[in-house]
């Protein structure tokens, strides 16, 4: 039996066995609250790691709450504190946001598989629950 | 200039994904007491994979270790974790 992944796809083909995302899910509402989540879970990965007093330092000198819509720019700031050890703390970063959005965290992908990565993946199946979860209750309202 | 301690403080910190794992198990639970064996199993791992983390947290001063019996346990230091914690906090600020 094959399993089709949208990784293992062409991306010309269309992925019939995901669920549209283009209905709830890129309402400003589910936007939003992927973006609270990924603040939340910001501040409680530094926090539960590093303590409250480094994710104080983090968010008044660092504006790190101000990235959460920038993964790139996130992971390079963060680089810039931490060196090569940033990636010990985005993992923990990752893990909160999975956690917190109730989703499968796999410790099991490759090393090149960076910041950037794991929010898209964490934001595609945000939308993908979000869709189900408005579908099972009969659509927004 | 950057301190030197400090900067290593902050390194070691983040030396590895298991001692990542350890700190944040730790400091969700700051009362937990357990065995080596037992903190591996919390945090999904085998004593191999976290034997030398957690004496490197001993080391440190963050994790305590005392006698129950025949085990040997471990505990949060809090007040030496909030030493180190506010020390990393203070390090990270002077670098800005």
């Amino acid at each position: 039996m094959s399993r089709t992944s949208s990784k293992s796809q062409p991306r010309n083909q269309p992925q019939h066995s995901e669920p549209s995302l283009n209905d709830y899910s890129s309402t400003p509402q589910t936007q939003e609250s992927f973006l609270k989540a990924v603040h939340d879970s910001l501040c409680d990965g530094i926090q539960h790691l590093l303590g409250k007093s480094t994710c104080d330092v983090l968010i008044e000198s660092y504006h790190l709450d101000k990235l959460t819509n920038a993964p790139q720019e996130l992971h390079d700031q963060l680089s810039h504190i931490f060196g090569s050890s940033a990636v010990v703390l985005e993992r923990i970063i990752v893990k909160e946001l999975y956690n917190t959005c109730d989703l499968n965290y796999a410790d099991t992908e490759p090393f090149n598989f960076n910041l950037t990565d794991h929010l898209k993946v964490a934001r595609k199946q945000f939308m993908i629950k979000t869709v189900w979860r408005l579908r099972e209750n009969g659509g927004p309202n | 200039m950057v301190d030197q301690t400090k900067e290593n403080i902050l390194q070691r910190l983040l030396s590895s994904d298991v001692k990542a794992d350890l700190l944040v198990l730790f400091h969700k639970n700051p009362g937990l007491i357990d065995t080596m064996e037992g903190i591996a199993r919390r945090i999904g791992r085998v004593t191999s994979a976290v034997e030398a983390e957690i004496r490197d947290l001993v080391a440190m001063g963050l994790l305590k270790v005392k006698f129950i019996g025949a085990a040997q346990v471990y505990a949060l230091d809090k007040v030496r974790d909030k030493h180190v914690l506010d020390e990393a906090a203070n390090h990270i600020k002077s670098i800005q």
